[in-house]
């Protein structure tokens, strides 16, 4: 990863958009950056059916969980819809703690998903 | 006694290198993974704490963090020469699931490094802030 920037891919299925963050760490040093890219994004495109795909994500802390929070509030906002998609060991447990398991629905796979949104 | 010592530049891009060396402490003490991804966590998150809280993200100041391993316990001390931490109440993470307005936007770190570790205890030591954390190995 280069300064001031993080790789991340966007995919379309659909009405769902699916952000998957390839990057090994989503901390301090990203977070900032992935909460402009949420706000534009989610705010321009109109989105309302997101899933952040956190596969790649080896080690998340709670300004990574900041971000995905951010996100979580302008879809709620706008009536959308979020899943978290396979998030590693590490990253699910940092949830748990949290207790935002209460609120961010976690599905074990991207297919998951895409499945679970599709039905509603 | 082993004892590692580590100067960073107080920006988050530097937290990973604290990490690094942390992970490579524990590799060296035999301390099982899933420890040290635990102490990893706390450790950004009190090096998060420092640069926002602390230095107010100014750049050009530095952390002095130290692991030791002593009597079955892994120790991290960090010092810093900033700010001092003015709210000292217990870490608690209430929150609403139905209100969207109630969840924690920040505050999250002192919560989870309560949750992950046996102890952590904040001093002011002439103008430095000591944070000491503790995990039972």
């Amino acid at each position: 990863m280069s300064e001031n920037t993080f790789n991340y891919e966007l995919k379309k299925n659909g009405d769902i958009v699916i952000f998957k963050l390839n990057e090994r760490r989503f901390d301090s040093s990203i977070a900032g950056f992935v909460k402009g890219e949420f706000t534009i994004l989610l705010h321009t495109e109109d989105v309302k059916k997101f899933i952040i795909d956190l596969s790649e994500v080896d080690y998340c802390d709670s300004s990574g969980l900041s971000a995905i929070l951010l996100a979580f509030r302008i879809l709620q906002s706008n009536e959308g819809k979020i899943k978290l998609a396979s998030p590693t060991k590490n990253v699910k447990t940092l949830i748990e703690i949290s207790q935002l398991d209460r609120v961010l629905p976690i599905c074990n796979t991207v297919v998951e998903a895409v499945q679970e949104l599709q039905a509603n | 006694m082993p004892k590692t010592e580590i100067t960073i530049v107080s920006v988050y891009e530097k937290v990973a290198e604290a990490c690094y060396s942390l992970r490579d402490f524990c590799y060296r003490n035999k301390i099982e993974k899933i420890a040290c991804s635990e102490l990893e966590l706390c450790l950004t998150e009190a090096l998060n704490n420092v640069i926002k809280h602390a230095y107010k993200e100014n750049p050009l100041c530095s952390i002095h963090i130290t692991y030791a391993f002593e009597n079955g316990e892994l120790i991290i001390a960090i010092e810093d020469s900033g700010i001092p931490r003015t709210n000292l109440d217990e870490p608690t993470l209430t929150y609403d699931p139905k209100d969207i307005n109630s969840l924690p936007e920040g505050g999250m770190g002192l919560f989870i490094i309560k949750n992950l570790m046996d102890s952590s205890v904040y001093k002011r030591e002439g103008d430095k802030n000591i944070f000491t954390i503790k995990k039972k190995i």
